[in-house]
């Protein structure tokens, strides 16, 4: 006898009370699995969602709202600090100073003024003066004046007169990237007599974005990323290859990063650096019309989908149990339903005694 | 006398417009030559170009696409930024970008608002041929999205404030843009002198804005009177928003309004911009990278901001009408 056919002939074997229990509780699965469908993945063609739809629209709307809030505030932290710069650079004691640099004297005096700058504002690692007709730098962490370095950011800093901000770069290893600002300093006639040049240091942004990802969930994370598609703060995880990057070093060719820093905001489902499910909003910070960057604010898809699927388990597992319990209750039951009862043999009237 | 197309209906350009209209030192520098200047509304830059290629405009104001597109087919000189800011698309609720497969999108052809939603498609993978995309007038877009004769729509700034302020619709992506000011090869070749007095006019314009709150809601006041000539009375924005908006917008041209040198190398905003309209076939696909680079004369802004005092970017008469 075969399998399958000691399967049948067991199968029919059982009684129509076991039987009608199997399709009945075969049924209720089907059903149980059906409605499970719909409440966790919605009706198809409705425009019930269900419980991922939900989640998803719910995780898209905070992760956009994190992505805003994290943009306005770096946007607004960089514009006070460009603001601040202005202020220095106008600042008649500077001008004054300026004017007169002549003598090595004044030179330490303008030293001196920088040092000042530095310790009443913590974010400015160091400030350089370019002074233009000697074509000389004065910096705070130099006691040597050294000649003027002609590069793009000192021509657009003289160029836009705003307090310009250049790119992220690293300059003292030990310290990490600095964003610098640029901002010329003019005479009482208005012409430009030289630059004023400032490290910013990002360290406390940075802080406030590694620590985003908290509220974000186990697997939350805030990413900066430059024009370049280079990390500016570190990521979370190590690269597909096991490496950990370091502020400014490793380059990323997700989707999400060419997104963010190519000018586009909005928010997508796609892998990110470590070819990982995510759900992720994107922003592009314009921080000047030469440069911007990257802003993702991202979480795992799988993380997503922990509660749901923890939810299905719980439910097959209770409605499985529940049959499970059906099936062992009707086992039990069974022997005495096999057995000839009373009622099979025939009836005898009870005697009626008066 | 130079004729000059500008778009009302376009934020930040708008108000650096306005404010240009009404500039005393540009209109005494041209009247010392004999010249005048007019301002033209349009409600796109393809409508400018039109006018350029025509020779009934000496100049105007459009965005990437428009330009790239006058750039090939006219050869114009663009000379400077006048707009860095998003153009978004809009849908009734939130949604993913993935989520217009198959829907009805409104767009204005040969707007940047066109080259940002195709651009943007092609970034979630999506082509045009999967979308239907339904030609229309940038100011009529939140009305038929409202009344569902769209499914979402593209366009730029002020409109989508327009529409999550009026119909409750929700932005779902934006895409960064820009606009420059930009004349016929002609003219921008023989009246060298009068081109560097508009740019430095924009510059000083945007000086004058950025000096103070007041300026600002001013030139908004002038904004919204030409928005409301050029797009009707159901185009108005509060104030505030508005205000806000152009703030927001103008922050990046306040730095510098000199088109930004790192657009300019083959693999920058412009070239990208322009190999991407050759793929769907907007230009000639075999177009020359140098022809393209030839148009945009960023050394023209550049020398007006390297001399401040020389192109009285500092000096303000602005007049409360236009002449």
């Amino acid at each position: 006898m075969t399998g399958s056919a000691g399967l049948r002939s067991g199968f029919l074997a059982w009684s129509l009370r076991a039987r009608l229990i199997f399709w009945s509780s075969l049924l209720f699965l089907a059903m149980l699995c059906c409605i499970v469908y719909g409440i966790i993945w919605g009706v198809p063609h409705t425009r019930f969602d269900g419980r991922v739809g939900q989640l998803r629209a719910e995780t898209f709307r905070r992760l956009g709202l994190i992505a805003n809030l994290h943009k306005e505030q770096i946007e607004i932290w960089l514009e006070d600090k460009q603001k601040d710069v202005r202020v220095i650079a106008r600042t008649p004691a500077l001008r004054d100073l300026l004017f007169q640099a002549g003598t090595v004297s004044i030179r330490d005096d303008i030293r001196q003024y920088l040092h000042m700058v530095i310790r009443v504002y913590p974010e400015f690692d160091f400030a350089e003066l370019f002074d233009l007709n000697r074509e000389t730098i004065l910096s705070s962490r130099d006691a040597r004046a050294r000649p003027i370095e002609w590069d793009e950011f000192v021509r657009r800093s003289l160029l836009s007169g705003k307090g310009y901000l250049g790119r992220a770069k690293i300059i003292e290893p030990e310290r990490g990237p600095v964003f610098r600002i640029g901002h010329p300093v003019a005479g009482s006639d208005g012409r430009v007599a030289a630059l004023l040049v400032v490290a910013l240091n990002p360290n406390r942004l940075l802080h406030q974005l590694l620590h985003a990802g908290e509220s974000l969930g186990d697997s939350g994370e805030v990413l900066l990323i430059n024009d370049e598609r280079v990390f500016i703060n570190p990521p979370r995880y190590p690269l597909p290859g096991g490496t950990r990057s370091k502020p400014l070093e490793q380059s990323v060719a997700s989707r999400l990063s060419i997104l963010a820093t190519s000018g586009h905001e909005g928010m997508i489902e796609t892998l990110d650096y470590r070819d990982e499910p995510v759900m992720a909003a994107f922003r592009h910070l314009r921080l000047s019309p030469e440069w911007g960057l990257g802003l993702v604010v991202k979480i795992d898809r799988r993380e997503l989908l922990a509660p749901v699927r923890q939810e299905v388990i719980t439910v097959l597992w209770t409605a499985l149990s529940a049959l499970l319990l059906i099936g062992v209750a009707e086992h039990l039951h069974r022997p005495q339903a096999n057995r000839p009862t009373q009622d099979s043999r025939p009836h005898r009237r009870p005697s009626l005694r008066t | 006398m130079i004729d000059l197309g500008i778009q009302p209906l376009w934020l930040p350009s708008g108000i650096i417009t306005e404010v240009m209209k009404r500039d005393g030192i540009l209109r005494e520098q041209l009247r010392r030559e004999g010249m005048t200047i007019r301002f033209h509304p349009f409600l796109k830059g393809a409508d400018v170009n039109e006018e350029i290629h025509g020779h009934a405009l000496e100049g105007g104001v459009g965005g990437d696409m428009p330009t790239i597109t006058a750039c090939v087919t006219d050869q114009v000189r663009v000379v400077s930024l006048v707009d860095l800011y998003f153009t978004a698309i809009v849908a009734r609720e939130a949604m993913l970008l993935s989520g217009l497969r198959g829907r009805r999108i409104g767009y204005a052809f040969g707007s940047n608002a066109h080259h940002a939603l195709l651009t943007a498609l092609a970034g979630v993978e999506l082509s045009e041929s999967e979308v239907t995309l339904v030609p229309m007038e940038a100011h009529a877009m939140p009305l038929a999205l409202e009344q569902g004769t769209i499914e979402a729509f593209s366009v730029w700034e002020p409109i989508p404030t327009l529409a999550t302020q009026r119909y409750g619709h929700k932005v779902v992506h934006r895409f960064l843009s820009s606009g420059y000011l930009y004349f016929s090869r002609s003219f921008a070749e023989g009246h060298a002198e009068q081109v560097a007095w508009l740019v430095s006019a924009e510059a000083r314009a945007l000086n004058w804005l950025e000096l103070s709150d007041d300026n600002l809601e001013r030139a908004v006041g002038w904004w919204e009177v030409a928005a409301r000539e050029t797009g009707g009375q159901e185009f108005a924005i509060s104030r505030q928003e508005a205000t806000r908006l152009a703030r927001r917008s103008l922050r990046h041209l306040w730095i510098m309004p000199v088109i930004p040198m790192d657009d300019l190398s083959e693999n920058g905003r412009i070239g990208r911009a322009t190999r991407f309209l050759g793929g769907i076939g907007k230009v000639p696909s075999q177009i020359d990278w140098k022809t393209i680079r030839a148009c945009f004369q960023r050394e023209v802004g550049e020398r007006v901001l390297a001399a401040p005092l020389e192109n009285r970017l500092n000096e303000f008469v602005y007049e409360e009408q236009p002449e």
